[in-house]
């Protein structure tokens, strides 16, 4: 397990990073007000 | 390839996303201790006060004693499911008025002192004594409320319904998702809002504009089974000498330059040539030029405190009346 951090680590930490990286441009290019319509089910 | 190098190659790509979707899920609901975001608020109104309701034609009720802070207000349902006080017991002398609506009479996102239902029942019953029980529930078309009225409004023997229409409430009966689950992750639910959002902006998605006009095209089946329900109402009110009135409720996107004209006449002409007595609030409005003054929240559009007390004073003199149809 140790193994596998040492090597991947840059990989899985950059991975997250832009992750969070393209969350915040969403939560920004989105924060705007509602132009759809009323979606009560969500899912 | 060996077993070695194929797992390893999902566990490179799997654990990332899981990683940040654990975290993010924390940073979600620390943030959204300070402040509300609307699709996350529809998610746990119906994680927290739905439950599936026997009769598949009204889909579901509100959880029976159910409570929970909303949208920033607190809202309490009582035992027979309604967002109001329990019905009173000793009811002689009183006029009961059912009112039948969505999530726009249920009240989401204001205090219930606040909601129209409320400012009415203390007007109506300054003239006259008066109960008026709010049958509003979210989420809920024409078809669903007829139903729910049906199935248990019918025992408060009211002298009047009042159904407060909107815009959407042409919309096809929901069914119930088989990924209902992911509501319980505000980042799932954040995602799929968002998604919607930035498409609708960028990618030509459908705007509330195009899909509501679209909601009243003559081979839509929701709007079929809406002139259907608003008949069957009519009938059963007539024979039992229940007043029937219907108020139309704005959208509260764009109010002066009004985008649902075309759709509310053919609501009104409908109702009208049934001999349902019909009264649109639109004109009640059109000097409204910022219309977000009456929106919950920048991204919720249901209607503030201020626009409930609009529609209270604009609808009371309606209420107050018999309901012959003009």
């Amino acid at each position: 397990m140790m193994e596998f951090w040492r090597k991947y680590r840059w990989y899985l930490i950059v991975s997250v990073l832009v992750y969070a990286a393209v969350s915040m441009w969403l939560f920004w290019a989105t924060d705007s007000p509602q132009n759809v319509p009323f979606e009560y089910q969500i899912f | 390839m060996d077993l070695w190098h194929v797992g390893r190659g999902v566990v490179l790509v799997l654990l990332p996303v899981a990683v940040f979707l654990a975290l993010g899920e924390i940073a979600l609901r620390v943030y959204l201790t300070q402040r509300t975001f609307y699709d996350v608020e529809m998610a746990r109104y119906a994680q927290l006060l739905k439950v599936e309701s026997p009769n598949s034609r009204i889909g579901h009720v509100h959880r029976p004693g159910g409570a929970a802070r909303l949208m920033g207000v607190d809202v309490v349902i009582n035992s027979d499911g309604l967002r109001d006080d329990e019905a009173r017991s000793d009811a002689d002398g009183v006029r009961r008025i059912v009112f039948l609506g969505d999530s726009l009479t249920f009240g989401w996102g204001v205090e219930h002192r606040d909601t129209f239902e409320s400012l009415l029942e203390r007007a109506l019953d300054a003239d006259q004594p008066t109960e008026v029980l709010n049958f509003g529930t979210g989420n809920y078309n024409t078809t669903q409320e007829v139903e729910l009225f049906l199935d248990k409004g019918l025992a408060y023997d009211p002298e009047k319904v009042v159904v407060f229409y909107f815009i959407n409430d042409a919309e096809p009966v929901p069914q119930k998702s088989r990924l209902s689950f992911l509501a319980h992750f505000r980042i799932a639910t954040f995602y799929w809002s968002r998604l919607k959002q930035l498409g609708a902006r960028f990618f030509g998605g459908r705007t509330f504009r195009e899909y509501y006009a679209d909601l009243y095209a003559d081979d839509q089946p929701g709007w079929r089974e809406t002139r259907a329900a608003f008949l069957r109402l009519a009938e059963v009110c007539r024979e039992r000498g229940i007043d029937l009135q219907v108020v139309l409720l704005p959208e509260f996107h764009l109010l002066d330059e009004y985008p649902f004209e075309r759709e509310y006449r053919l609501v009104a002409d409908f109702l009208r040539s049934n001999q349902i007595a019909v009264l649109d609030l639109t004109p009640a409005f059109a000097d409204v030029t910022d219309p977000q003054s009456l929106w919950v929240a920048a991204d919720d559009a249901h209607p503030n405190a201020i626009a409930h007390r609009r529609i209270a004073e604009a609808s009371r003199e309606f209420i107050g009346t018999q309901g012959d149809a003009r």
